[in-house]
C-alpha cells in the first residue's frame, strides 16, 4: 500500500468543478452488500428454528435462497442509492462529503484542521480492492471524516493532495511535523521531531519551504521503522496465556471425551470461540504491523484480513504500559499500550490504543523514543521493595519498584504479569500516597501516578516509606517543571 | 506525626468540626433506628428478650464506635495549599494523600446536602482528565468552599494546560 515513496510528486493538478462534486467508485454500491445477505441468513434461520420442522427440506432451501437473494438485491439496490447520492468536494478551503439518501447529511474537513489523513482497508473492500480515505481532525467531537470507498490510487493521490493543502493552509499540526518527514527516510532522530513542536515549528516549516518548492513538504509514508515479523507474532501468541488457557482446557476436554467416551463435550464450542477469538485480535488483526513516522503520530497499519490504518498523535499519547508475561521472558518479548486522550481514533477501547502487538525489549525502548523525546525507561534509577514488604507478595515483590528521573516516571510491579508503566513528567494529573494499617506495621507504602483513562496505571506497591515521600515530592516539582518547559503553565 | 503524612508546608488545614457533628448524628440515628426496628419485630414475635437485649448492647456497641470514629475521621481530614499543588489527606487507618497540580484541575464542584447545609458546611471535589483521581475535601465551611473552588479555578484557568 505504501505508494512509491521517492517518485517525485505530481504538480498539484487543478481539481475538476467542484460544483459538481466527484463520486466515490462504483463498486462502493456492493462493499455494504454482505451486510444484507447476513440479515437475510439471520432471518431465514429463526424462520427454520421457529417454525421449520412442518416443511419439506425442498422448500426450506427455496425459502432460504428467496430471503438471502431479496436481502442481497436490497442491499444491492440501496448500496447503489447511496453511491448515487455521496458525492466530494474539493475547493480552496475544505474537502466536503455529500450523503444521504433522503436526509442528506454534509461533513466538512477544512484544511487547516487536518491532522493525519489514513488509508484504511476494511475487508469487505479489500474484495472489491478499494480502500476507505479517513480524515483525522484536530478538536471537536466530529473528529474524523471518511470516504468510502476508493480505488488504492485514486485515494493515494487524494492523500497526497489533502495533507498538501493542509499544509499550505497551515495546519499547525502537519506544519511543525514537517521538518522531519523532510529529512525522512529515517536520518532524523527523536529530537529532530519533537523539538520542532516546542521550538518555533514555524520556522523551521518555512525553512523547509523555501529549500525546495512549495509541493515538497514530503508528507508522504516514510519507510517503517518497525515491523513486526508474522512469525514472531505466532509465535508469541503461541506461548501467551491468553491462548494456552483454552488451547489446555480443549487438549483436557479432547482427552477426557476419548477416556470416558460417556462425558458429553460440551465446553467445546465456547473454548473453540475463546481460542479463535485470541486468535483473532492477537494474530489475524496485528498481522504485519508497521510503524511509521508521520507528520502528526505514529502511524500503525496492520492487519491480515481488514488492513486497519491508525495515528496515534505525538501530542495526544499520555502514558505507556510495557507488558511480559512470565513465559514471554525467555523469549524477551514484550508487549506495549499507550493511553490516548480523548482519542476518537481507532482503539480497541476508549483511549487505549496498542504501540506494539510483540516487539523485543529494544524494538520498545526506541519507539518509546519515538513517542516522548529522551525518555528511555531502562535507565531510569529505581528504588525497589524493601524485603520487609515480601509479606504482601511473597515473589512479587522483587518484581516492584518505582523511580523517576529528569523525563519521566516509571512503575514496576507483576510477577507472572510484569508491567512497566511509564509516564512522562508533563502528563502527570494527580499524585497519591497510600497506606493501609498492615503496610504502617511494615514501614512501606504506595505510591500512584494518575494519568488519564488508559491502560496505563502507575502504580508502585508496598515501597520504603520515606522512598514514597520522596518521590511523591519530587513528582510534584518534576512535573511542574516538565509543563512549564512546554509552555504550559 | 509520621513522616509519610506530614504537611507540605507548615501545618494540615483541618476540615469543620462540623462533619464530626454531622457523622455523630448520622450514626447514631441510623444506629437507633435500626436497632430498635430489630428489637420491636423480635419482641413482637420471637419475644426472646435475651436476643432484644443483645441487639441493642450491639447498637449502643455501634454507636460509641460510630462517635469516637467521627471524631477520628474528622481529625484525618486535612488539606493544604501549596504553591503549585492542593494536597488532601484523608484516613485513619487506610490513610492517604491525595496531591493535584493546580493546573491539572479541569473543574471544582462544590456539593452540599439538605443535612450539610444546615450545618453549613459543604464537599468540594477537584476533577482533572484522570476519573480515577478523586480529590474531594467533605466538611469544608460553605464560605471557604466557595473560596476554595474560586481559587482553585482560577489557578487552573493561570496555570491550565491541556491535557
Amino acid at each position: 500500500m505504501a505508494p512509491g515513496s521517492d517518485q517525485p510528486l505530481p504538480p498539484p493538478s487543478p481539481e475538476p468543478a467542484a460544483a459538481v462534486g466527484q463520486r466515490t467508485h462504483p463498486a462502493s454500491a456492493l462493499v455494504r452488500v454482505w451486510l444484507w445477505v447476513a440479515a437475510g441468513l439471520f432471518a431465514f434461520g429463526r424462520d427454520l428454528v421457529e417454525g421449520g420442522e412442518s416443511r419439506s427440506l425442498l422448500s426450506m432451501l427455496w425459502i432460504g435462497l428467496a430471503i438471502v437473494g431479496a436481502a442481497a438485491l436490497l442491499g444491492v439496490a440501496f448500496g447503489y442509492l447511496s453511491w448515487r447520492f455521496t458525492r466530494y468536494f474539493i475547493d480552496g478551503r475544505e474537502i466536503r462529503i455529500e450523503r444521504g439518501i433522503l436526509t442528506r447529511s454534509s461533513r466538512r474537513a477544512p484544511y487547516e484542521r487536518i491532522q493525519a489523513v489514513d488509508i484504511a482497508e476494511p475487508f469487505a473492500a479489500r474484495i472489491f480492492r478499494l480502500c476507505e480515505l479517513r480524515i483525522e481532525l484536530a478538536g471537536g467531537d466530529d473528529s474524523r471524516v471518511a470516504l468510502q470507498y476508493l480505488r488504492q490510487s485514486e485515494a493515494d493521490r487524494l492523500r497526497h493532495l489533502l495533507l498538501q493543502r493542509a499544509y499550505e493552509a497551515g495546519s499547525q499540526a502537519v506544519r511543525d511535523a514537517v521538518p522531519a518527514s523532510v529529512a525522512g527516510a529515517g536520518a532524523t532522530d527523536a529530537l529532530g521531531r519533537a523539538a520542532a513542536p516546542s521550538l518555533g515549528g514555524a520556522d523551521d516549516g518555512t525553512a523547509a519551504s523555501t529549500e525546495a518548492p512549495i509541493t515538497v513538504p514530503h508528507l508522504d509514508l516514510s519507510p517503517p521503522i518497525l515491523v513486526v515479523p508474522p512469525l514472531r507474532l505466532v509465535v508469541a501468541t503461541v506461548v501467551s496465556a491468553e491462548f494456552l488457557a483454552p488451547a489446555l482446557f480443549l487438549t483436557a476436554l479432547v482427552v477426557g471425551g476419548v477416556v470416558f467416551p460417556g462425558v458429553i463435550v460440551f465446553g467445546v464450542v465456547p473454548l473453540l470461540l475463546w481460542a479463535g477469538q485470541v486468535i483473532m485480535s492477537r494474530v489475524v488483526a496485528q498481522w504485519s504491523f508497521t510503524l511509521r513516522r508521520a507528520p502528526t503520530g505514529l502511524h500503525v497499519t496492520r492487519g491480515l484480513l481488514s488492513r486497519i490504518a491508525q495515528t496515534i498523535p505525538y501530542d495526544r499519547v499520555q502514558a505507556v504500559v510495557v507488558r511480559q508475561a512470565a513465559l514471554w521472558r525467555p523469549l524477551h518479548l514484550e508487549r506495549a499500550e499507550v493511553t490516548v486522550a480523548g482519542g476518537s481514533n481507532d482503539s480497541d477501547e476508549s483511549g487505549s490504543a496498542t504501540l506494539l502487538p510483540v516487539a523485543t525489549p529494544d524494538e520498545v525502548r526506541m519507539v518509546l523514543g519515538e513517542l516522548f523525546t529522551d525518555v528511555d525507561h531502562v535507565r531510569i534509577p529505581r528504588v525497589r521493595a524493601p524485603r520487609r514488604s515480601a509479606v504482601f507478595a511473597p515473589v512479587g515483590w522483587r518484581f516492584r519498584s518505582a523511580g523517576s528521573d529528569a523525563h519521566a516516571f516509571v512503575t514496576e510491579s507483576g510477577w507472572i504479569m510484569h508491567r512497566t508503566d511509564v509516564v512522562p513528567h508533563a502528563k502527570t494529573q494527580s499524585v497519591v500516597i497510600k497506606q493501609g494499617p498492615l503496610q504502617r506495621l511494615r514501614g512501606v507504602a504506595d505510591i500512584v501516578v494518575h494519568t488519564p483513562d488508559g491502560p496505563v496505571a502507575a502504580h508502585g506497591y508496598s515501597l520504603d516509606a520515606a522512598d514514597v515521600r520522596a518521590l511523591a515530592t519530587a513528582q510534584l516539582t518534576l512535573a511542574r517543571q516538565a509543563r512549564e518547559e512546554r509552555g504550559e503553565s | 506525626m509520621d513522616p509519610l503524612f506530614a504537611p507540605p508546608a507548615d501545618t494540615w488545614h483541618p476540615v469543620s468540626p462540623k462533619l464530626r457533628t454531622m457523622h455523630r448524628l448520622l450514626t447514631v440515628v441510623w444506629t437507633l433506628v435500626i436497632a430498635g426496628v430489630v428489637m420491636a419485630i423480635v419482641a413482637l414475635t420471637l419475644q426472646w428478650w435475651w436476643l432484644v437485649g443483645l441487639v441493642g448492647a450491639a447498637a449502643v456497641a455501634v454507636a460509641v464506635w460510630g462517635w469516637m470514629w467521627s471524631a477520628r475521621n474528622q481529625a484525618a481530614w486535612g488539606y493544604a495549599e501549596n504553591a503549585e499543588d492542593l494536597w488532601i489527606r484523608h484516613g485513619v487507618a487506610w490513610r492517604q494523600i491525595v496531591a493535584v497540580p493546580y493546573g491539572r484541575v479541569q473543574y471544582v464542584d462544590v456539593t452540599a446536602g439538605p443535612l450539610e447545609r444546615s450545618y453549613g458546611i459543604a464537599k468540594v471535589s477537584l476533577h482533572t482528565a484522570s476519573s480515577s483521581t478523586s480529590a474531594a475535601i467533605p466538611g469544608v465551611p460553605a464560605g471557604e468552599a466557595t473560596r476554595l473552588r474560586d481559587r482553585l479555578t482560577e489557578l487552573g484557568k493561570t496555570r491550565g494546560s491541556g491535557i
